[in-house]
């Protein structure tokens, strides 16, 4: 029964998906619209200029991380209401009736909308990306190709972690992995400490709405906190070295936050399973 | 005769001043449409919801099939709630396909049936429909089962009588015989002709549990009429 609750949760989630990252092809178009104005030209060229054209591309820039930061709230709102919507209102009645568990209703709901929240967090990556050729290319001296921009980076590169790496006291080749894992994760962790507080939600009597973004901040400045005290621990005897103390920090919230997400999704668990209340 | 539902001591309270359901002991068998009647206010959807799951009980149990409500007496149990639960953006095919994959026993076959015998087009969305046509298709999608036991919320109020035939129709043509129908209503008049048994609620308890034949002999008056005197304001 879960492949088929998974089926039908994507059925239902793509389109809005499709549009959110159709609106990020969109706001990356804005972005590469953004260094297409003279002044970026100019600099490639060793000149500086700086006209009309290039106020539009400030206010261009700007929209560009303001919907960036929407696109990437929205989607994890609009999974936030859509399983409020189809566990706790009108539409929850079709769902807690099927004869399928709890637990496979909430694991078909954190993988289907922590993937779409996935997809939207790596098209922001590659938007980004984007906008940096973008710029990178509109800087480029004349005399420059991309072709042999890369082969600079591609020879470069390797030194310069490596310098970096020895300053800061941290192997990028393993926090490479350690970001991509926890990037991996962290959508699912997200929707899954979302869910919990929503279900937190339902216990009150009265105005489960507010109670349950009530629970969300002060389930995030309880994780916040925690985390502190717990990095504070973990990176006492890191203070010498800035990368192993950062990389201890981020490790020690990432484990808070992976925990609180356990102990949320039991509660989400219990709350439909035993204290299911469906005005 | 074997029971097929079996509530003991059920009881609902949301504080100590609101109890919905109070105290309440039956057991129904199966084969045979109940009514379970009552005033608004009276505890019936509360009962509903505890028999599906959607409520917690405070205190007591049920039992359907021999089982406590969970996925095995959902897949027996086949419930028409009082409200549309249906999102609006879903096409009426769409939700059959859902159907399908979810309850073995629901057939495809028959809800198409019912819906082209209604003039109801499969592809229409269910935002597009009317009131009334929502509440049909609701049914249609409920009867298309073969439930052991069917649990019908409120299917008349807000239709107009023509459409309170039909419904009634496709409710006693359609279900299980060897199932039983509980439906709840407080329009008595309308669907007194189709009950083998009668429960009466007020205020949470229960008033009475009785074949419908036995009210008519014992109190020489349709159960509508022995209805409005036992709730008389």
């Amino acid at each position: 029964m879960l492949g088929r609750l998974i089926k039908h949760e994507w059925k239902s989630v793509y389109k809005v998906g499709c549009l959110m990252l159709g609106a990020m092809v969109l706001v990356t178009f804005f972005g590469w619209l953004a260094f297409q104005t003279p002044m970026w030209r100019s600099l490639g060229n060793g000149r500086s200029s700086f006209g009309w054209q290039d106020i539009f591309g400030a206010f261009t820039l700007l929209l560009y991380a303001v919907l960036l930061v929407v696109i990437n709230s929205g989607i994890v709102i609009y999974v936030g209401v859509r399983f409020y919507k189809t566990m706790y209102t009108d539409e929850g009645y079709l769902l807690h009736t099927l004869p399928v568990t709890k637990h496979e209703i909430l694991v078909s709901k954190i993988l289907v909308g922590g993937l779409w929240v996935l997809i939207i967090f790596f098209s922001m990556y590659l938007s980004l990306f984007l906008l940096g050729m973008s710029m990178l290319w509109a800087v480029l001296p004349d005399q420059y190709t991309m072709a042999e921009l890369w082969q600079e980076f591609r020879d470069g590169m390797g030194e310069l972690l490596w310098l970096a790496g020895a300053e800061l006291g941290i192997d990028f080749g393993i926090w490479f992995w350690k970001v991509l894992f926890t990037s991996l994760i962290t959508p699912f962790v997200t929707l899954t400490t979302l869910f919990g507080a929503i279900s937190l939600g339902q216990l009150a009597s009265k105005h489960r709405v507010l109670t349950a973004i009530l629970c969300y901040v002060g389930i995030l400045i309880a994780e916040s906190m925690i985390s502190s005290v717990f990095g504070s621990i973990m990176t006492f005897s890191y203070l010498n070295s800035f990368g192993a103390y950062a990389d201890r920090s981020s490790l020690a919230a990432f484990c808070v936050r992976l925990l609180t997400a356990t102990g949320l999704y039991f509660v989400s668990w219990y709350v439909t399973s035993h204290r299911l209340n469906m005005d | 005769m074997s029971e097929l539902v079996e509530i003991v001591g059920l009881t609902k309270a949301y504080d100590e001043r609101h109890i919905a359901v109070n105290n309440i002991s039956l057991k129904l068998p199966g084969g045979k449409i109940i009514g379970l009647l009552g005033p608004n206010g009276s505890g019936k959807t509360t009962l509903i919801k505890m028999l599906n799951g959607l409520l917690t009980p405070t205190r007591g149990s049920i039992r359907i099939g021999g089982q406590e409500p969970g996925v095995a007496t959902k897949a027996r149990v086949a419930y028409l709630p009082d409200r549309t639960y249906l999102a609006g953006n879903q096409k009426v095919n769409d939700i059959m396909d859902y159907f399908c994959d979810f309850y073995a026993d629901f057939s495809r076959e028959r809800a198409l049936g019912m819906l082209q015998s209604l003039g109801i087009e499969p592809t229409a969305r269910m935002g597009t429909l009317s009131k009334g046509t929502k509440e049909k298709v609701q049914l249609i999608l409920v009867m298309s089962r073969r439930a052991d036991l069917y649990i019908l919320d409120e299917p008349i109020a807000g239709v107009d009588p023509a459409a309170r035939d039909y419904i009634l129709r496709t409710i006693v043509n359609n279900y299980n015989p060897s199932a039983s129908v509980l439906i709840s209503t407080h329009l008595i008049g309308d669907i007194e002709q189709v009950l083998d048994e009668v429960i009466f609620m007020r205020y949470g308890y229960l008033v009475l549990y009785n074949s419908a034949d036995n009210i008519r002999q014992q109190h020489g008056k349709s159960v509508d009429a022995y209805f409005r005197e036992v709730f008389a304001c």
